[in-house]
């Protein structure tokens, strides 16, 4: 009878529905208890240089070592720390500002509206790299702040997609139903326009954090990212620039690849099954 | 007055279009309604019946859309159009509540109609969850829902249409509204469907004492439920009276045109009558009678002077120069 339990219960029986989506939420949580304990059990050192420079799997380095002699699964496994806190808090932030502000925009329209969607032009029109390389020189490069960058940076796409939903559905019957019934507008945006608008965001997440994750790379690239010799996926991946790495080394970066497409294409499922959970009529 | 339940005077609606250009939408119209009555409003598209009933409930929308100097809408003697919005959202819901023409987009889909309904409930009324839910079991049951305690773990996509219908207009009197506006309830309807929750707006009204102000252009639904009718035409009423009066007796030229355009099951017409020409554009407003360039009766005096809306005997209201003229010819 208590319908709150009632609503959440059918939210996981239709995201049970989903296998593929089950699948993915596995294997990032997989991924995340990896990255997070294996470093406690295994003894990984991603920094020390042993003598093997590009050397191939073995029995003492399981991926074998980097062009300067370093272990690649520590460097993997640490790499995947920094990569997954970034991808995950950075997208986290973008749609922490920009889900809000869409809704405001999409829902009041008029002066908010204005103000919002053309800051949001503003920015995606802006080339965010150089943004980003300003306010690391000014700021300093620490990791937090990188988050903080790319999340912030990352915030037009959900406003817009949330916006453009919004658009619609506060004309729809049920929000003047709902206005009828005397609810107040905080009420109506929460309960009316924010479930209806939010679907296509789900999808918008998982893209977002795969590009989270390879802005971090690209950045530590130009060095303003995070440093060598921590590693990230993105750096890791970044020594396939090297022709020779590329071709005649590829145990260095297909594994750190692999890693980032299975991570992707998982939160990508995972954005599917939350988008249809949410939608009380797919039931399959 | 204080007998009326809703006492609407000299009801204006402007629409805000750019700076200096407003637009007249609804022009002095007039009207009281008493409990448990039905006052239908009638006529065709644009002319302003659906903005009327939305300026009840403050729906139109703000900053494109206002009230008119002098207008006035008083529900048991309290007047609305000074409200704030805190207060008039008491209001909505409570006093005056609303149905609407579309029941396939008039609920939330992705929340349980129990849920909808008791969020009302439970903002209108201090009671625990228990008992809104059972009021709202209730209230389905009222309106005619089988097994409604299931039904309210459903989500309205599990509903057809006329069931819908019935879920929001048990929303709508969950709170025990003194004044419901049906917005076109039936239009989207099917015919057996529209029937049955045509006599369920009948029950509410008798067993409940709610009073409904019934928008509609379908003449038969004003025939078969109404106590009142109203006619308006490009924003201004044109014609008041009881059903009854108006059915059997129209005066004004529109109105005797819309009754003529009924078709009825005793002639074999080859072509349906019709009133010929279109609505004037809100833009220009003709500066005589707004009915004038359609009008069969029309005269000078017509096209160069608006007329007043002149009260007759009884109850019967008329905005026409030519009243007792038309009151003639309609007779013969």
């Amino acid at each position: 009878m208590n319908k709150k339990s009632n609503g959440s219960s059918g939210f996981f029986k239709r995201f049970r529905r989903h296998r593929l989506a089950c699948i993915g939420l596995f294997v990032v949580m997989l991924e995340v208890i990896l990255v997070v304990f294996l470093p406690m059990i295994m003894d990984l050192d991603p920094y020390s240089i042993t003598a093997v420079f590009n050397g191939p799997p073995s029995a003492e380095h399981i991926l074998g070592t980097d062009t300067v002699g370093r272990d690649l699964l520590s460097r993997l496994i640490y790499g995947g720390r920094i990569s997954l806190l970034v991808g995950i808090l950075a997208t986290a932030i973008s749609v922490a500002v920009g889900l809000p502000l869409g809704l405001i925009a999409g829902y009041y329209r008029g002066a908010a509206e204005t103000v919002i969607m053309r800051c949001a032009d503003i920015f995606m029109s802006f080339p965010s790299m150089i943004i980003v390389l300003v306010m690391v020189a000014i700021f300093g490069n620490s990791l937090p702040i990188l988050i903080l960058l790319i999340g912030i940076l990352g915030w037009p796409q959900p406003a817009r997609l949330v916006y453009s939903r919004a658009l619609s559905v506060r004309k729809m019957e049920y929000v003047e139903a709902a206005k009828v019934g005397g609810s107040n507008e905080l009420t109506i945006i929460l309960r009316y326009v924010l479930p209806n608008s939010v679907a296509p965001l789900w999808m918008n997440v998982a893209f977002q954090i795969s590009s989270a994750i390879l802005t971090e790379s690209s950045l530590s690239f130009l060095g303003a990212g995070v440093q060598l010799p921590t590693s990230t996926w993105g750096n890791i991946i970044y020594q396939a620039q090297n022709v020779v790495v590329l071709y005649s080394y590829p145990w260095i970066w297909v594994p750190a690849a692999i890693c980032l497409i299975i991570t992707v294409v998982s939160i990508n499922f995972v954005g599917e099954g939350i988008r249809d959970a949410l939608d009380p009529r797919m039931k399959r | 007055m204080s007998e009326h339940l809703l006492k609407v005077e000299n009801l204006g609606i402007n629409f805000i279009n750019g700076k200096d250009n407003r637009v007249n939408a609804v022009h002095d119209v007039s009207f009281e309604l008493s409990r448990g009555e039905i006052l239908g409003i009638v006529g065709e598209s644009g002319c302003g019946k659906s903005v009327t009933a939305t300026s009840l409930l403050r729906l139109l929308p703000k900053g494109s859309s206002e009230l008119s100097k002098g207008s006035s809408i008083k529900l048991n003697g309290r007047e609305l159009t000074t409200l704030t919005d805190k207060e008039f959202r008491e209001v909505r819901g409570k006093e005056i509540s609303m149905i609407f023409q579309e029941p396939m987009t008039s609920l939330n889909p992705v929340h349980t109609i129990g849920r909808q309904m008791m969020e009302m409930v439970m903002a209108h009324n201090k009671i625990s969850r228990k008992n809104a839910f059972e009021i709202c079991v209730e209230m389905l049951e009222k309106v005619g829902i089988p097994e409604s305690r299931q039904r309210m773990g459903e989500y309205p996509f599990q509903l057809s249409g006329g069931m819908r219908q019935r879920v929001m207009i048990a929303m709508a009197l969950s709170c025990n509204p003194s004044l419901l506006v049906a917005d076109e309830p039936t239009t989207a309807l099917d015919v057996t469907i529209q029937a049955q929750i045509l006599e369920l707006i009948l029950e509410i009204k008798q067993n409940l004492g709610t009073a409904i102000i019934l928008i509609t252009h379908d003449m038969g639904v004003v025939a078969e439920t109404t106590d009142k009718v109203m006619v308006m035409y490009a924003g201004e009423i044109v014609e008041y009276d009881g059903v009854k009066e108006i059915f059997h007796h129209p005066m004004h030229p529109y109105t005797i045109g819309l009754m003529n355009s009924i078709p009825r099951l005793n002639q074999t017409t080859e072509r349906l009558a019709t009133i010929e020409g279109t609505v004037p554009d809100l833009n220009c407003m003709p500066s005589g009678c707004r009915f004038a360039n359609r009008c069969p009766y029309c005269t000078d005096r017509c096209r160069e002077a608006a007329p007043p809306l002149v009260q007759l005997g009884g109850n019967r209201r008329v905005r026409c120069w030519r009243v007792g003229e038309t009151q003639e010819v309609s007779a013969r």
